[in-house]
């Protein structure tokens, strides 16, 4: 299935009457999380398979902990490929962070720490999970609200991963606006210097300011115009790659959310498409 | 292992530190921002608590008590479960194991618990298939095929059908919940029944046995010797057979 080029959006629950509604949302694909539907039966499959029977479903993962000192958990892997085969789903992403540590899950995205060490074990681990799975693995740019034992730049490790694991990106451009303000570097740089060859997969989101010098990536409010540019740039330097809407909380109005999911098809169309056009014509 | 130590013991107590809101230092990490980690770990952690326990979250414990517990089970037990939706059920058997004291200002508490979390695992868990069986209704000659879709509840107190500001005053005792997932809209739906009847069924779904034998056999576990059972489990079993619970195997 080929989902360049195509704008998602992310399953929420709520949405689900709307989705397969189809009226007021016109989402190109959906994307969820694997662990909020594996081994759901009832009602929420049946409405899942609905979904799934309406729209090509991307997955994006929150418990594997690529970056956790805890040995994988291989049962867990087992039955998420079972789950990404059940719904033929094409591209499984996940977040370049740790969840779980000490035997503890935290359900939440913790930085790691920028190290050569640290690069080593992920890629380590990158290529046990693709084997496994049997598919790509590709790792988001996360949030960070501050380093942890970091002894190398952010824009290092990233690349440091794509390029020793040979993984693909998933490119967070709200996350790399969220991260340029906080630890005041230069967004546009910082995509300059990502290895974007390898982006496979791109997310856009909403953020809040809750200090004068702290942005929190919450999924909740709508994307600002600056994020806007910032994708605009981005996708001008990038192949087609699909293009998801994240929007957790505070849901609105599904005509809203098509608004949105309208504007990222026409910026990322004015780039996408006359590129191919030019293809076609060389 | 590639990972050093020092790298593994800066994750691992950057992790604590959201567990449990307490550090001693992390290495490299700003300490006007580590709190918003602990923040935001633990509000997804209290509102999948808060969502699976609605009644014991309003309307049993006060919340400095139901708050308490949510740190504390969330500090000193490490959550296994990689599904979030799942990671509530975790909270009983902590609750069992380490909150005596608490379980005596609550002595419902675990029931409820335990209750409320069957209603969300019934609803959610995956789909059983039913066994071939016939549509009639068994008779007590009969074998018959249950719905695999119901669960039984042993309670010590009747949290099945008192409200919640009345458990306080509750007689300790034996109840049983039982609680199934309908086929049909995929609703759960409950009914308190009898020592004797979740007995009867316990039998009927680990032997291959009639309706009669596995009555027989509770009945001399109670030391019943009149027949009276017979008919009252007659009119249970039609009862189910309403509601596509039991079926003529
Ligand atoms: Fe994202």
């Amino acid at each position: 299935m080929n989902t360049q080029g195509m704008i998602g959006v992310g399953y929420r629950r709520k949405m689900t009457n709307a989705l397969l509604d189809g009226s007021d949302i016109h989402p190109e694909f959906v994307e969820l999380a694997p662990e909020n539907w594996i081994d759901v039966g009832g009602t929420w499959k049946q409405r899942l398979n609905r979904v799934a029977d309406k729209y090509p479903i991307l997955c994006h993962g929150l418990s594997l902990s690529i970056g956790s000192p805890d040995p994988l958990d291989m049962d867990f892997i087992k039955k998420l490929k079972a789950f990404l085969d059940e719904y033929q789903v094409p591209l499984y992403s996940e977040h370049l962070s740790y969840s779980k540590c000490d035997n503890a899950h935290l359900y939440d995205l913790l930085p790691i720490p920028f190290r050569q060490d640290a690069v080593d074990h992920i890629v380590e681990r990158i290529k046990i999970v693709q084997d496994v799975l049997e598919r790509p693995l590709v790792l988001e740019n996360v949030s960070y609200y501050t380093p942890v034992a970091a002894e190398m730049t952010e824009i290092e490790f990233i690349n440091a991963i794509v390029k020793e694991s040979g993984c693909q990106l998933l490119l967070d451009v709200n996350n790399v606006y969220v991260n340029s303000f906080n630890h005041s570097y230069d967004a546009h740089e910082f995509i300059d210097s990502l290895p974007l060859e390898s982006v496979g997969y791109m997310h856009m989101a909403g953020h809040r300011k809750i200090r004068p010098d702290l942005i929190i990536d919450t999924h909740g409010s709508e994307i600002i115009d600056p994020v806007y540019d910032l994708f605009d740039y981005t996708v001008a330097r990038t192949n087609p790659v699909p293009v998801l809407l994240e929007r957790d909380f505070n849901i609105p109005e599904m005509a809203e959310l098509d608004r949105e999911l309208s504007r990222l098809k026409a910026i990322s169309k004015s780039h996408w498409h006359k590129e191919t056009v030019d293809h076609g014509t060389a | 292992m590639a990972l050093r130590e020092s790298t593994a013991k800066a994750q691992s107590s950057f992790a604590d530190y959201c567990r449990t809101g307490e550090t001693s230092g992390i290495e490299g990490a700003r300490e006007d921002r580590i709190s918003q980690y602990r923040r935001l770990v633990f509000s997804v952690v209290q509102n999948a608590l808060n969502t699976a326990y609605p009644i014991v979250q309003k309307k049993y414990m006060s919340k400095e008590d139901w708050e308490s517990l949510q740190h504390r089970f969330f500090s000193n037990h490490p959550c296994s479960d990689p599904q979030i939706w799942r990671m509530p059920s975790e909270l009983i058997e902590y609750v069992e194991q380490q909150e005596s004291e608490l379980c005596s200002k609550y002595p419902a508490l675990l029931d409820l618990l335990r209750f409320e979390w069957q209603e969300t695992y019934l609803f959610m868990m995956p789909d059983l298939e039913l066994p071939h069986h016939s549509n009639h209704c068994p008779s007590l000659s009969d074998k018959v095929v249950l719905e695999q879709e119901m669960q039984l509840l042993p309670l010590k107190y009747p949290v099945h059908n008192t409200h919640p500001s009345k458990l306080k005053e509750a007689q300790a005792g034996q109840y049983i919940s039982m609680a199934w997932r309908d086929r049909e809209k995929r609703h759960v739906h409950f009914m308190g029944i009898s020592v004797f009847f979740a007995l009867v069924l316990e039998n009927l779904n680990t032997s291959d046995i009639t309706l009669l034998e596995a009555g027989k056999k509770v009945a001399l576990q109670f030391g019943i010797t009149t027949d009276h059972w017979k008919e009252e489990l007659d009119k249970f079993v039609a009862k189910l057979h309403q509601k596509h619970l039991i079926f003529k195997a």
